[in-house]
């Protein structure tokens, strides 16, 4: 483990990511590798999730392309150096912030969208010119073993490995020293990579997840509403970091929810669910089993059904569901329990008193409602009116806040997380003499000298310079002179 | 007995009263920082002069002025920087209301060090209340008289309910970071950060680590030796040479050092004459722990300028030391104090080597009158911030960020930036409640002729956006 981290930081400090030219290569490359080998990607993740290929490419292939695509684009214009204002002392001077790689980066995958969620941060990390080691997750086997196989096939073998292996080599591999650890998972190993990071000083970013609120005002359209909240909860098999985790609504509107849910479902899936191709399965017996002990003392609106052979999980939805019970405690599974409240303000409450998740989603038609959902919560991001959607848009940071996460990506923004933003001034040895007022021996008039230098603004910049030099000169000579 | 347990939670139970909200309570907080730093002007000088023997100048400039300006700029730019941040949208959500909002994290705590204890407390400061956060300062202990007037005066300018001081030592310190926050930001040495970044991740909270590290300072054979000898000395004096961004030790060939070490003898005694412990311009080792360590670093390499030192007043004399070896512990820790090791390289490539042998650095410093080689440094090495041809005057600009790399840290603040590093960025997409035609392409169940139409339309757009 040590040897091949220390291989891909040899192979970065031969400086060859650093180059605009080799980056855009290699992600030129990585493309081709989606484009000419989509049927084996496909096939690994259907393999893992039972996912069809419609599923598969549109929730996973569409964006990694997209991502791709967006960072060929714009990355000619993000690696350059952008100045920033100056003020008067330093009104002569190059001052600009200049993004650089940090070095050797290990982005550890999640299982529930196995390529795009290791893909897509290693796209952000090759974009701002570092080396990478990827570590996919063992759970979603096919896909750790396909882009183990494909990467090497397609990008520099020595800058971008893949290294696989469960709980055991992960351990190992956060041992090492890295210069950004990026890791999609659970709270509970967040808290395990932060701690392993803080050993070498290593920045971090964590997509973990937490229990996304969902709040049906009874002033929207509830056909429209529960579509969307369908569409959300219950694909990937409810296993979705930001899927809609539970709902929050006056009692009055439960029972159409559930009506609506069910009308939609069948829409959805068909009347025969387990047939639908469309309908995914859950990871492993583990998770199967840990999801369908949920269900225990919960009253079931409809579904339920399992077949434990083949992980199947219906769509389900839960009613009166009591928040202490184990359903209220943890995430991710096609299960919706409907927790109702009085009102928007015990909603609210509801969502206060429990940890930020990394989503909220809210439904009203009424604006001043929505408004006040996002100013008296907080969670990593929030769709208003719809599921989901937020992290489809790449200008928008993607990522979590208290025990959802901490940092964003995409778009930019990963190009951001995956470099250091460094200041630069540039000065000149001439105009020593201006420097006089700074150095000892010191007196009262040097003092507010240099205050009006350091905190005088100039909005005219070229009537700054010329004040600026005068000024300068005038200070220079008066102190000299021995006036002050 | 937890003595913070109550003081945290009367804080939280303030934050979620939802009081700092407003930009009105934070801009109230802010000018009542201003009005502290107006009114104590001669107490802060009093007490900066007691801990470390700062003049007037040096408190004035690199205390309170920095500190005042910052309270200025986000006076100024508090509403522009609160609003909600609109972003370009695609073509699923055209219609749609997307940006970003800036919402405070919470309780925040700012541990503070004592080298320059009104700037690195205030300057963070700054940027919690203008985030809208409550906070908790945790002030050096070491620095004890500028801790005795943050501790009593500061408080009464402040709102008390979303604001406290929290006193103590290393064993206080810990046990305060036990508990939860929801931002930490520490200013300090590189062990401690290790620290405080595992307590962090014990409740997964976000950290910004203002460490430090050996800030090399490269002297080429190009440029005029008087004029670098005072740039380097002034940086390196300052504060006693008790600042994390001073130039560490400089690295340059053995025929510019001959040049060079006239011209800071000269240099030196300018600035603090023949006999620099009687000069007020010259600072003092902030306590016995710190004077002993840097005494016995005196016994490195040679001599050359200064090496005086009297216990009596923690004072040592500004030095510059010779023929170090890389193994010497001058070279192996961070200095901290008023000597300057030259090293010996011959060439931009042996300096560039050296550099990059060792830990990302606070800031790297390179002097030449040639700007390829000035460049040549900057591109080939890596560090918190970088100035060409001067000390750290990077810092000086709040439109540049500040932080480190590496072992000298994570995150950056200053200006706009500490407003950003205390606020969460909450991705915020509004939809509109109907056209939900336009949704049925994503809705199951799905057929192969769609999934050919969806490549068509990617094709089509030749594109950069996702479609559902």
């Amino acid at each position: 483990m040590e040897r091949e981290v220390q291989r891909v930081r040899q192979a970065f400090l031969s400086g060859r990511s650093r180059s605009l030219r080799f980056r855009l290569q290699q992600l030129e490359a990585l493309r081709r590798m989606v484009q000419e080998r989509e049927k084996d990607i496909l096939a690994a993740i259907a393999a893992d999730l039972c996912k069809s290929e419609f599923n598969a490419y549109s929730q996973e292939v569409i964006t990694v392309l997209g991502e791709i695509d967006f960072m060929l684009e714009n990355l000619p214009e993000w690696v350059t150096a952008k100045p920033v204002k100056k003020n008067l002392l330093t009104m002569l001077d190059e001052a600009y912030i200049q993004p650089q790689p940090l070095g050797v980066v290990l982005i550890i995958g999640a299982w529930n969208y196995p390529f795009v969620l290791t893909i897509q941060p290693l796209i952000g990390a090759i974009a701002a010119g570092n080396a990478v080691i990827i570590k996919p997750s063992e759970l979603s086997e096919n896909t750790a073993k396909i882009v183990a196989k494909l990467l090497p096939q397609y990008l520099d073998q020595d800058l971008y490995i893949v290294i696989n292996g469960g709980v055991e080599e992960t351990t190992e591999l956060l041992k090492q020293r890295f210069d950004h650890v990026f890791y999609t998972g659970n709270t509970a190993v967040g808290k395990i990579v932060m701690e392993a990071a803080a050993k070498h000083l290593t920045p971090v970013t964590l997509e973990l997840g937490g229990k996304s609120p969902c709040y049906v005002d009874k002033d929207c359209d509830l056909d429209i509403v529960c579509r969307r909240i369908t569409w959300g909860k219950y694909m990937n098999c409810g296993q979705t970091c930001i899927a809609p985790d539970y709902i929050l609504c006056e009692a009055s509107l439960q029972s159409q929810i559930v009506w609506k849910i069910k009308e939609t479902v069948k829409e959805f899936y068909g009347e025969n669910i387990k047939e639908s191709p469309d309908y995914e399965r859950i990871i492993n017996l583990r998770h199967f089993k840990r999801i369908l002990s949920l269900l225990e003392g919960q009253k079931i609106a409809f579904g339920g059904e399992t077949d434990e052979a083949t992980r199947y999980i219906a769509p389900t939805v839960l009613t009166d569901v009591d928040p202490k019970t184990k359903v209220m405690q943890e995430e991710i599974g096609p299960i919706l329990p409907i927790v109702p409240v009085k009102n928007v303000d015990e909603a609210i409450d509801f969502i206060n008193e429990r940890e930020k998740p990394l989503a909220l989603y809210v439904f009203s038609h009424n604006h001043k409602l929505i408004k006040r959902m996002i100013d008296e919560t907080s969670s990593g991001g929030v769709t208003g009116n719809d599921v989901i959607m937020h992290f489809m848009l790449n200008s928008l940071p993607f990522g979590g806040v208290g025990s959802s996460g901490m940092g964003a990506y995409h778009g930019k923004h990963s190009f951001d997380t995956f470099s250091h933003q460094r200041p630069c001034l540039l000065k000149s040895l001439k105009r020593e003499g201006a420097n006089k007022l700074r150095y000892p021996p010191n007196s009262q008039s040097k003092v507010d000298w240099g205050k009006f230098f350091l905190l005088k603004r100039f909005n005219k910049e070229k009537f700054g310079l010329l004040l600026l030099t005068f000024l300068g000169i005038v200070a220079a000579v008066l102190v000299k002179a021995g006036y002050y | 007995m937890d003595p913070f347990e109550d003081t945290l939670r009367r804080l939280r139970e303030a934050f979620h009263t939802g009081r700092t909200r407003s930009a009105e309570f934070r801009a109230a907080q802010l000018r009542g920082l201003g009005r502290f730093l107006q009114e104590n002007k001669q107490l802060l000088h009093d007490a900066l002069a007691q801990d470390l023997h700062k003049s007037a100048f040096e408190s004035e400039l690199s205390e309170v002025a920095i500190s005042q300006g910052e309270i200025t700029l986000a006076l100024r730019n508090l509403r522009a920087w609160m609003k909600d941040e609109r972003v370009p949208r695609n073509l699923a959500t055209q219609l749609d209301s997307a940006f970003i909002r800036k919402e405070p994290f919470g309780l925040v705590l700012i541990i503070a060090p004592w080298n320059y204890p009104l700037n690195l407390t205030l300057v963070p400061l700054v940027g919690a209340l203008a985030a809208g956060n409550c906070v908790v300062l945790k002030p050096s202990e070491i620095s004890k008289s500028i801790e005795k007037v943050l501790a009593e005066v500061l408080p009464r300018y402040l709102d008390e309910s979303c604001f406290a001081v929290v006193l103590g030592g290393p064993q206080e310190t810990g046990q305060l970071l036990e508990h939860r926050f929801d931002y930490i930001f520490f200013t300090g040495s590189p062990r401690v950060g290790k620290i405080v970044m595992t307590a962090a991740a014990k409740h997964l909270t976000p950290v910004t680590l203002e460490l430090g590290g050996k800030n090399p300072c490269y002297v080429d054979d190009d440029c005029d030796p008087q004029t670098v000898a005072n740039r380097v000395a002034w940086f390196r004096y300052f504060n006693a040479g008790q600042t994390c961004v001073a130039p560490d030790y400089v690295l340059c060939s053995p025929e510019m050092q001959e040049r060079l070490l006239p011209a800071l003898q000269s240099t030196i005694t300018r600035f603090y004459g023949d006999d620099p412990q009687s000069s007020p311009n010259l600072g003092r080792i902030i306590n016995q722990k710190q004077f002993q360590r840097l005494r016995a670093l005196l016994g490195c390499g040679h001599v050359a300028i200064g090496g005086q030192s009297d216990e009596s007043d923690r004072y040592i004399a500004p030095t510059v030391l010779v023929d170090v070896q890389e193994t010497e512990p001058v070279m192996q820790e961070e200095i901290f104090g008023p000597i300057l090791p030259i090293v010996n390289v011959r060439s931009v490539d042996e300096a560039i080597e050296f550099i990059n042998r060792r830990e990302k650095p606070l800031a790297l410093y390179a002097f030449s009158n040639s700007s390829q080689v000035v460049k040549r440094l900057l591109t080939q090495t890596s560090s918190g911030g970088f100035c060409g041809n001067d000390g750290f005057m990077h810092m000086t600009l709040a439109s540049l960020p500040f932080g480190g790399v590496g072992a000298s840290g994570m995150g950056q603040y200053h200006g706009k930036f500490s407003f950003d590093t205390f606020s969460h960025h909450r991705a915020c997409l509004l939809r509109r409640p109907g056209m939900e035609k336009l949704n049925d392409l994503r809705y199951p169940p799905h057929s192969p002729r769609r999934l050919r139409v969806l490549l068509v339309a990617m094709e089509a757009r030749g594109c950069s956006c996702t479609l559902l």
